[in-house]
Order: C-alpha cells, then sequence, then structure tokens
C-alpha cells in the first residue's frame, strides 16, 4: 500500500463516524502537543542515539547494538495499528 | 506499512530498520502477518525507549475519555496504564549511534516520506560487513 493510501485508511479508520465535538477533541490534543514545550525535548541531529533492547512480535528480544554493528539504523516510532 | 516498500533499497544501503511502539508483541505478531512485513516491530512498553528520544507524551484527559468511548482501551492494548504514547517520529542512526536524520509530527495522520530517510541514509557511507 503506498503512504498516500495508508494515510487516509488510517484518517478513515480513526476519524469516520466521529461527531464533531470527538474530533475537535482529537484534533486539539494534536495542536496543543505542536504548541508546547513537549516538542523541545525531541532529540535531534548530532545527538548521542540511546541504545535500547526490546522485545520483537515473537517476544525476541532485538538489541540496537548488534544492529548498528551491521550497517546504519533507522527506528521509527509510531502508536499502534487501533 | 510504505516502509515495507523500501525494504529493498534500506538493505541496498546496509541499512536496519526497526518500527517501535507501545502496543503488545500479539498485536505486532498481526500485523506483520496481515501485511507481510518483514521488518522487526518491537513492544516499547510504557513508553520507555521513547521517553529517552523525548517522545513520550500523556494522554490529555478529555482524550483519554473519548478513545474509551470508541472503545479504545490503550490499557489492555498496551498492557499498560500509563496511557502515554510516542509522537510518531523517524530517526536515522549512523553505525557510531549518531543521530544523523530525524523527524518527527504530532499529527499522528502524517508520516515521513520514505524517500527523505533513504536519501540521509545515502549521505552515510556504511561500513559494509560480509
Amino acid at each position: 500500500m503506498s503512504l498516500k493510501a495508508e494515510l487516509k485508511t488510517l484518517r478513515t479508520r480513526l476519524e469516520s463516524n466521529r461527531s464533531p465535538e470527538a474530533l475537535a477533541i482529537m484534533h486539539r490534543a494534536v495542536e496543543d502537543l505542536r504548541k508546547s514545550w513537549a516538542t523541545d525535548r525531541i532529540l535531534r541531529v548530532g545527538d548521542r542515539a540511546p541504545d535500547f533492547q526490546l522485545p520483537n512480535a515473537n517476544e525476541k528480544p532485538v538489541d540496537s547494538r548488534v544492529l548498528r554493528e551491521r550497517g546504519p539504523l533507522v527506528v521509527t516510532f509510531y502508536r499502534g495499528r487501533w | 506499512m510504505a516502509l515495507q516498500a523500501i525494504q529493498p533499497d534500506l538493505a541496498a544501503l546496509g541499512a536496519s530498520l526497526v518500527a517501535i511502539s507501545p502496543q503488545l508483541p500479539e498485536h505486532n505478531r498481526e500485523l506483520i502477518r496481515t501485511r507481510h512485513l518483514t521488518f522487526e516491530i518491537l513492544t516499547d512498553r510504557g513508553n520507555e525507549v521513547a521517553n529517552r528520544f523525548g517522545l513520550r507524551f500523556a494522554l490529555p484527559d478529555d482524550l483519554h475519555k473519548l478513545y474509551l468511548t470508541f472503545p479504545l482501551d490503550l490499557e489492555k492494548f498496551n498492557g499498560d496504564a500509563s496511557w502515554t504514547l510516542p509522537i510518531p517520529a523517524r530517526f536515522v542512526i549512523d553505525q557510531q549511534g549518531v543521530i544523523r536524520h530525524a523527524e518527527s509530527d504530532p499529527d499522528y495522520t502524517t508520516r515521513p516520506e520514505p524517500e527523505d530517510t533513504l536519501a540521509a541514509l545515502r549521505t552515510l557511507s556504511p561500513v559494509r560487513k560480509t
């Protein structure tokens, strides 16, 4: 699925059949976060990335240091698939 | 996930990809099965790692109450009662552990363009181990 199609699906799943009041709460939460100090804490280019060890889908630990030994590492954070 | 589409490009650049969310591994297994994902998706309980990247936030009370009416019980879904989430973000980390590219957006309906991630990786010269 293309990125565009995927985002349309995501928006439909989360936002279809919601009342205007519900949508207002959802959108305000995003805007408040954008305007708040919260985003100032996010690590930036040149910062040291924390290493981590987390369980994969089969509950086996994955260590970022092992992955970095093989090459560059791309880390994507997402909220979940609900 | 659109990221699956750039997996061959990432492999050609010698890069690894992991996706991190607070949701429990059982939900990640479902995602891998239905979307045929070949990269690792990891469970960050309580968004502890997200917090170290500066991404964790607590849901405002009105949004917390609203989600419960959907119904969306994050506590059950994530196996954690914190009602926190990560700000969606992507980082390119070099082999020395330094962040070389960073993107984030609190709007959960946007995503970084995969092409920007690839462009950042091309500026690195990975030491390929064969």
